[in-house]
């Protein structure tokens, strides 16, 4: 049998001439470190700027200020500490409605009749901010590790459930067709096509629920903790240290970018 | 095994009628429907789109409902046959390979829908993948592979089920011209081997005459057959000798009046 590979698979033949070196440098990736590393420069000259006018560090230090707590707090371990409390809460909460939503939103998305039932209710829990619970979750559940729990579950059930509905219902019809026809039964489709198939739409969902979660422990922990990077702004504030504030929603700002790159990162690998 | 039993009827449809809920009332897709399929035969759907040829390949593959008539299956009606995905496959026409999946999981999936040993899945995969050539390429996702490698998968994955049958609905319709006639080719060659009995939709007359024994020739509005026409022709056929011609200059007669038919409907509509 002939085999075509050779031509297309085996890459290491190739002339070593034709190799350039522009090949091996990601141009793109250079470009766009390049435009951020710019901008951030003029975003932090002008935030000095505004700071040096102003004249009081108490209420809008400067960015060499709020760089050097920032490099006490990590010293000292603070940062981390209240950083991992809060983590700790959102992988607890968000992961705990990854395993209700998804199979809820399976069942939901397979069965019409009860997904037209529901999404009256879906619809209107949904708009209301995680940050509304608050109160009940503090009477219901107290401000330990329960009323938090409570409050991330609020805010990343809903983008899962959601994603998981409507990639569960858009799952490409001719190969429900295709698996009908090797005699596939319904536990065997949803098993091994729908699900597999509506992957890549649930990861987008666990992916924005991560965004929120992250927005809601941070407003949870301002109201009822004695952790985390939300007490730790609060903190800031109640002892009249807005370099500390500052440090917080730096710190919050950057892990949260980090973790959408990432889950972006696996969703372009899944696709 | 098979040979022998080359001539018996496998496959018979009587007065089939399928008619699809509309708007306004509902639209008769097939009307008498006749036709009668042999063991080991290749037989082409052929006839302009609308004509209801894909419907008629569905309806004998039970994934779709007619409204009258019968299906018989080995003299057993449609309905009451067992496990009917043991006994008849599909080639869809937008090949219909998992994304997520590898080419040798793939063709592996039907295999492991019907709960077949680890040990025997290789090795029927092994052997339908050298068969359509795709060895090499068993660890690529669909996406990494050529619209006619893709159909080969399709194809390789429709024969590791072994079905007495397979139905094509225009499986190389997508294709550039010099694909499918490579793909014709091995499926013919393919089919001279496993002796398959193939039902083929298509709507290319040059395909259907070099690929076909028997041509049912369709026509529109309401879905019917016009004609069938038995191919007395070797195989490997030379699709330029004077007695392809001579049949696609037959078969071309008959879907021309069709194509009149169908444009003064659409202007007497207008």
């Amino acid at each position: 049998m002939k085999s075509p590979s050779s031509t297309l698979s085996n890459s290491s033949d190739v002339n070593i001439k034709d190799i350039k070196l522009k090949n091996f440098i990601p141009i793109k990736l250079l470009k766009s470190v390049g435009i951020f590393l710019g901008s951030a420069t003029v975003l932090l000259i002008v935030w000095q700027l505004a700071a040096l006018i102003y004249q009081n560090e108490t209420l809008l230090p400067g960015p060499l200020v709020v760089a050097q707590t920032f490099q006490g707090m990590l010293m000292n371990g603070t940062l981390i500490d209240h950083t991992f409390a809060s983590l700790g809460r959102i992988l607890l909460a968000w992961t705990l409605a990854a395993v209700v939503a998804i199979p809820i939103g399976v069942v939901l998305g397979t069965v019409p009749w009860l997904e037209r039932m529901m999404r009256p209710f879906i619809e209107m829990i949904r708009p209301i901010s995680p940050l509304a619970w608050i109160p009940l979750a503090i009477l219901w559940f107290g401000i330990g590790l329960s009323g938090k729990v409570f409050i991330i579950f609020i805010a990343s059930f809903f983008p899962i459930l959601l994603n998981t509905i409507s990639g569960v219902q858009n799952v490409n019809s001719i190969l429900v067709r295709a698996a009908k026809s090797f005699g596939c039964s319904p536990i065997q489709m949803t098993l091994k096509v729908v699900i597999p198939a509506a992957l890549p739409t649930i990861t987008t969902g666990l992916r924005i629920s991560f965004g929120s979660a992250w927005m809601a422990i941070i407003a949870a922990e301002m109201v009822a903790s004695q952790s985390g990077l939300g007490y730790m702004i609060i903190n800031g504030m109640e002892i009249l240290r807005s370099d500390i504030v500052i440090t917080g929603m730096v710190i919050t700002g950057i892990l949260g970018f980090i973790f959408d790159s990432v889950f972006r990162y696996t969703e372009k690998r899944m696709v | 095994m098979m040979l022998s039993a080359t001539n018996s009827t496998l496959i018979e449809v009587e007065n089939l009628k399928v008619e699809f809920p509309t708007k306004d009332g509902t639209f008769l897709a097939l009307s008498d429907i006749n036709l009668e399929i042999k063991k080991g035969e290749f037989v082409c759907l052929l006839g302009p789109s609308g004509c209801g040829k894909s419907t008629l390949l569905f309806s004998i593959g039970k994934q779709l409902k007619p409204t009258g008539g019968s299906i018989t299956f080995n003299k057993e009606k449609l309905d009451h046959v067992s496990s009917l995905h043991e006994k008849m496959c599909v080639v869809f026409q937008e090949h219909a390979l998992f994304p997520w999946l590898t080419v040798e999981k793939n063709i592996q999936f039907p295999l492991e829908v019907k709960g077949m040993s680890k040990t025997k899945i290789k090795e029927i995969s092994e052997y339908y993948m050298d068969m359509v050539g795709l060895f090499a390429f068993r660890d690529r996702k669909p996406n990494q592979l050529s619209g006619g490698m893709k159909q080969r998968v399709g194809i390789a994955r429709a024969l590791s089920m072994e079905t007495e049958v397979i139905l094509m609905d225009e499986p190389f319709g997508a294709l550039d011209a010099q694909t499918r006639g490579m793909l014709q080719e091995e499926l013919i060659d393919i089919w001279e081997r496993e002796k398959r009995t193939i039902l083929f939709v298509t709507h290319g007359i040059d395909e259907a005459v070099f690929l076909a024994d028997k041509i049912v020739v369709m026509s529109a509005n309401p879905g019917k057959i016009k004609d069938i026409i038995d191919v007395d022709l070797g195989r490997m056929r030379d699709t330029t000798s004077t007695e392809f011609v001579q049949y696609e200059r037959e078969i071309k007669g008959l879907l021309h009046t069709e194509i009149l038919k169908t444009k003064q409907l659409e202007s007497s509509v207008r």
